[in-house]
């Protein structure tokens, strides 16, 4: 009866998704640093799964557009993802604080290597997580924080809030979070 | 010299050079007044709002809102310069005078591929017919109608992409809901929330795609005719009397058997008391004809561990759900007039029936009171249950140490068909 518990029956392992999880790919970032990373984890970005699948890998892929510091985030979050046992919940947590300690420069460097990567759940955690810098700040306070310049004249801003006067409405004020 | 190069790095204005793809997806995390203010950042901004494709004029926009501004103009305003495709749309509140401009943008919103859909009128106490416009959504994906009636004019085609339905207080005929549903043929999710149709004399669901159900409100009879699919159902229903009649002139069909026994693939059942009346109606066979050999979650709400029609309900459930794996029973410890031939039933059916429950682990009993019914129905459980390994007991009333030990070594001296089985008392403060 115990035994019998110990080995359920009916649950298939499917051999390919074993294969993946111990085949390693090698990413090469922008400035030549190399990371070893399992293919079940690798694959979780879009782009490296279809450049796997055509075969175009040839052991190395190359990663032109990511420097090696945010490969190696963009890593630590792949292998959370792809790591057996780990609830949503708990991946939850992980992609919370994942992106609540990152600067804004940083926070930058991910959203577009997860753009680029097409790594849609990094991604909409990383523009989440901008866009509430945003979030019921004023004009100013955006433009100092993003360093947006403006090149509208004070008479045309003074239009464009007149136009829009209700948007101006419910802004905190300008305190850093 | 450097320095200075680094700081400008740091200092380099990186948003306003993000893919259009990224900016847009940004934005779409804002509230409205947040996007439309970020026309004013630079002329690079002045144009990026009106390509967001979510518009949300919600409870978040209304209060960030004064009095002094008109929300039908505003919303005018957005929808004119609005640009592309709007994704999903959401008018969290509207009142009467409303009306004739829901209707226009309605019809604005028609030809803008909407796939998210949320409507609410602000009050509940009087109800109006939402715009025929609604109907000519071909892509909607997901609507939420709240405090609205809907009359689908007999030329609606069906929403032929439509996922999940939620109608909170909408009023409707049941013909018309049934013509509804059977038009929206890759319905998943279908929940009817305090929805009133004229007494919903007889409700049916024919939705082949079907995954979840969850009804609240008040139901006579229901029937799914093309469910094959439909693996979680929630129903708190309310009878149409006061006094439920649990025999009907002309119905002696088994309820039971015409409600549950399409529904194969069925993993989680949620009901109560008054929708295990319904089911029981028309007398309760011991088992259905075919099992329900998906199912892993019971439910149940039962007015009293004494009331024949429910309990026998509540063990047919049980006896057509060889894999069952959690129970849970809820009772209002109602005193029931029947409760004699309940404990005779009980008995009876100990020694008469086998119950196959193999995989059952957790039992919970919220509301336990330990009447001679309730521990008639946990005899029965226990005698049967090969490899329960916890019966958690949630009591009506406190219970010292001592009452519980004695309960427990009770239940432990029974019959019992698992050897593991741990009793865990939970006092009613944590209910």
């Amino acid at each position: 009866m115990a035994r019998k518990n110990r080995n359920p029956v009916g649950k298939n392992v499917d051999p390919e998704a074993q294969k993946k999880k111990t085949r390693t790919l090698t990413l090469k970032s922008s400035d030549g640093q190399e990371f070893s990373i399992s293919e079940s984890a690798a694959v979780l970005s879009i782009a490296i799964e279809n450049m796997v699948e055509d075969d175009c890998a040839g052991g190395v892929i190359p990663l032109p557009l990511v420097d090696g510091g945010t490969l190696a985030r963009v890593i630590t979050y792949l292998n959370k993802h792809a790591e057996d046992g780990a609830s949503d919940e708990e991946k939850r947590k992980f992609d919370e604080e994942f992106v609540s300690g990152m600067e804004m420069g940083v926070l930058f460097d991910v959203v577009l290597a997860a753009n680029y990567l097409d790594i849609r759940g990094l991604l909409r955690e990383v523009r989440r997580r901008i866009a509430d810098r945003m979030k019921n700040k004023s004009v100013e306070w955006v433009r100092k924080t993003f360093h947006i310049e403006s090149d509208f004249t004070p008479e045309e801003e003074e239009q464009m809030k007149k136009e829009f006067a209700w948007a101006w409405e419910g802004v905190d004020s300008d305190v850093d979070d | 010299m450097d320095r200075t190069r680094i700081r400008s790095g740091l200092d380099a204005d990186r948003i306003s050079n993000l893919p259009t793809n990224v900016i847009d997806n940004i934005l779409k995390f804002l509230p409205l007044h947040d996007t439309v203010r970020t026309s004013v950042l630079s002329k690079g901004w002045q144009y990026k709002w009106v390509n967001v494709p979510y518009l949300a004029f919600d409870w978040t926009f209304k209060e960030n809102l004064s009095g002094e501004h008109n929300i039908e103009s505003i919303i005018y305003q957005v929808l004119l310069l609005h640009k592309g495709p709007i994704v999903k749309f959401t008018l969290g509140f509207f009142y009467f005078d409303f009306y004739p401009s829901i209707n226009n943008w309605l019809f604005f919103l028609s030809d803008h591929r909407v796939e998210e859909l949320h409507l609410s009128y602000s009050s509940s106490d009087v109800r109006r017919a939402i715009s025929h416009h609604l109907f000519t959504f071909d892509h909607l994906k997901h609507l939420i109608l709240t405090n609205v009636v809907i009359r689908p004019p007999s030329t609606f085609k069906g929403f032929g992409r439509l996922v999940s339905l939620d109608l909170i207080r909408v009023e409707f005929e049941p013909e018309e809901l049934n013509m509804f549903t059977s038009k929206c043929p890759m319905l998943e999710y279908l929940n009817l929330d305090f929805s009133i149709a004229s007494w919903f004399r007889h409700l049916d669901i024919d939705a082949p795609n079907l995954k979840s159900f969850c009804f609240w409100g008040i139901l006579s009879s229901i029937y799914f005719k093309n469910a094959t699919y439909l693996g979680e159902m929630s129903i708190t229903c309310f009878p149409i009397l006061r006094r439920h009649t649990t025999s009907e002139a002309g119905d002696d069909d088994r309820n039971m058997i015409k409600i549950l026994g399409q529904l194969s693939s069925i993993t989680r059942l949620c009901c109560n008391n008054h929708f295990l009346q319904l089911l029981t109606k028309g007398g309760v066979p011991h088992k259905l004809p075919v099992n329900l050999n998906n199912m892993r979650d019971l439910v149940l709400s039962i007015t009293g561990f004494g009331f024949e029609a429910e309990v026998r309900g509540v063990l047919c459930l049980i006896t057509s759900s060889p894999n069952l794996q959690r129970l849970q029973i809820t009772s209002a410890n109602a005193p029931a007039e029947d409760m004699l031939s309940t404990i005779e039933f009980l008995k009876k059916a100990q020694q008469e029936t086998e119950i196959p429950l193999c995989r059952l682990d957790t039992v919970t009993i919220r509301g336990f009171s330990y009447w001679v019914d309730e521990k008639e129905f946990l005899k029965r459980l226990l005698s049967a249950a090969t490899v329960l390994r916890r019966l958690e007991l949630h009591s009506a009333y406190h219970l010292s140490e001592e009452e519980q030990r004695e309960i427990s070594e009770e239940l432990l001296s029974f019959r019992r068909a698992s050897s593991q089985v741990e009793i865990v008392f939970q006092d009613p403060a944590v209910i």
